[in-house]
């Protein structure tokens, strides 16, 4: 847990660098890790903002979606930023797992599945990891949103077969 | 060049820069901004916090991740379009500057059911005037257009609340639409720094109480007027807005005043860049210095409501963003380290 004293020496570290992308990104952290989402925000977009890397500013992009998701009542901006995550980099997997999810926590059924299907047949699940929690479950995560969404389009068989399949190689128990 | 993180001059010269956290397990995680600090008469540290139920969403630089709603956007619920304010009164460490106590102002007495927009009491000053403790700030929710008037409320700070005491919506004869960022001056009380460029000073009559009647209620007024001008107007880029109250240092009336650079991008996206400077004033309130703009913390939304002087040292207090609270030490010889404008060429 960030005490109060640990978030001033990383305040005094942005003062010296406040244009520094990975600076600002572990500012944002430490908001983030105490709750002050809203403070957090800002710091994690100014760190994509920044960066001339995209895989950072991808992977800052989606922490201000959990910084506001955190907030609830944001939906609509919710999804919108995922999308415009996903869009900055469409081989990544786990933008396509939380609009998944997203829709899923709202019954949209074919948009979940829709994101689901297309995100494993679309990203390169070689690519390294994100370095900080962004709410991706791991790989299996998007097969385990086609066999949830399936089974609410009238696919049952095939959910029951990716829920077997997601027993048997990833030990996942639903 | 703009002098865009002066907290930086200070963190390496004696001074210190301190965050001002409330627990998110009672705001919620939203923004926390735009701090009055006051260094009371028993030497309490007080300070204000303005809580926001919103999240600012400002795309700086490059500005390659506008939101759905642009550059700039309040990000409040969506099921909920106001943009609502609360305030925490906090007791400060001298020393450490962390809050050592805090509690929601309880507003409940004088409440009535807010029909604009923008609810609550934004961007209250902190003070004591003739022993009595108040904030005041600007109120836009008792008309439908989001008309705004200060309002001056006393705070009765008990072992167990802090309670909205008095609210009383000061009226002059001569009003605009929206009346904010009057800055009280410490030492004479009922007096506020209405205008900075030129000067206008207001003193509250409160002895001329009234009434006036409202959609959703009856409020409480009070006059003032105007008891100060001068002709000091200074040609600068834009209007001086009212920030951090008006205290005395070194014998001269000063105060830290903002403005703002606001403008839209293509396809009528909005956006503002917000600078700040100290005004001084000698004791029959002749213009005297004005720093050239500055920013705290190098980003481009901030926000300054206080100002104190503790020993040799200022303190300042300022929101990030709209999402982040802070207090400042800023040694007062780094008074120097700043740039002034030249006044001749400027009248």
């Amino acid at each position: 847990m960030v005490n109060q004293e640990q978030l001033k020496e990383q305040i005094y570290r942005y003062v010296d660098a406040p244009l520094n992308p990975g600076v600002n990104f572990d500012t944002g952290l430490y908001y983030e890790a105490i709750g002050q989402t809203a403070a957090a925000l800002s710091f994690f977009l100014r760190c994509a903002e920044l960066t001339e890397d995209d895989l950072l500013a991808y992977e800052a992009l989606l922490k201000t979606y959990r910084c506001v998701a955190k907030q609830t009542r944001r939906p609509v901006w919710e999804k919108e930023q995922l999308m415009i995550a996903m869009t900055h980099m469409p081989k990544r997997p786990e933008a396509y797992f939380l609009l998944s999810q997203w829709h899923s926590a709202r019954e949209e059924w074919t948009e979940a599945h829709h994101f689901a299907v297309t995100g494993q047949k679309i990203c390169d699940f070689d690519a390294k990891s994100l370095n900080s929690d962004v709410g991706y479950v791991g790989h299996w995560g998007l097969k385990f949103q086609e066999a949830f969404t399936c089974w609410w389009r009238g696919q049952r068989d095939h959910s029951i077969k990716l829920w077997k399949e997601l027993y048997v190689k990833e030990r996942i128990i639903c | 060049m703009i002098l865009d993180n002066i907290s930086q001059i200070a963190i390496h010269n004696g001074g210190s820069l301190t965050p001002l956290i409330i627990p998110s397990e009672l705001t919620g995680g939203t923004g926390l901004c735009n701090v009055s600090v006051y260094l009371d008469e028993n030497g309490d540290l007080l300070a204000n916090i303005r809580h926001v139920h919103y999240s600012l969403y400002h795309s700086e630089f490059n500005q390659k991740f506008y939101c759905k709603w642009g550059a700039l956007a309040y990000l409040n619920p969506e099921d909920d379009l106001t943009l609502t304010t609360g305030n925490y009164l906090c007791k400060l460490d001298r020393e450490t500057h962390e809050i050592l106590e805090f509690k929601n102002v309880d507003t409940s007495k004088h409440d009535i059911k807010p029909i604009w927009s923008f609810v609550g009491l934004e961007d209250a000053r902190v003070f004591r005037w003739e022993g009595k403790l108040y904030i005041c700030g600007v109120r836009r929710d008792v008309y439908d257009n989001g008309q705004g008037r200060m309002e001056l409320c006393e705070v009765d700070w008990t072992k167990d609340a802090i309670i909205e005491k008095t609210r009383e919506r000061i009226h002059h004869k001569s009003q605009n639409y929206l009346e904010k960022n009057w800055m009280p001056v410490v030492d004479m009380p009922y007096h506020f720094l209405k205008w900075t460029n030129p000067l206008e000073i207001v003193k509250v009559n409160l002895k001329d109480k009234g009434k006036e009647k409202v959609q959703e209620g009856v409020l409480n007024t009070v006059s003032c007027e105007t008891v100060i001008t001068k002709d000091n107007y200074v040609k600068l880029p834009w209007d001086l807005r009212g920030g951090s109250q008006v205290i005395k240092i070194d014998g001269l009336y000063t105060c830290i005043t903002h403005e703002v650079d606001f403008f839209h991008h293509e396809g009528n996206y909005k956006d503002a860049f917000y600078y700040h400077r100290f005004v001084m004033w000698d004791e029959d309130w002749n213009l005297v210095k004005v720093s050239k703009q500055f920013q705290y913390m190098g980003t481009r939304i901030e926000f300054t409501c206080g100002l104190a002087l503790d020993g040799d040292d200022l303190l300042i207090t300022f929101g990030y963003q709209d999402n982040a609270a802070f207090i400042l030490k800023w040694p007062k010889h780094l008074l120097d380290r700043l740039e002034w404008e030249d006044l001749e060429k400027l009248k």
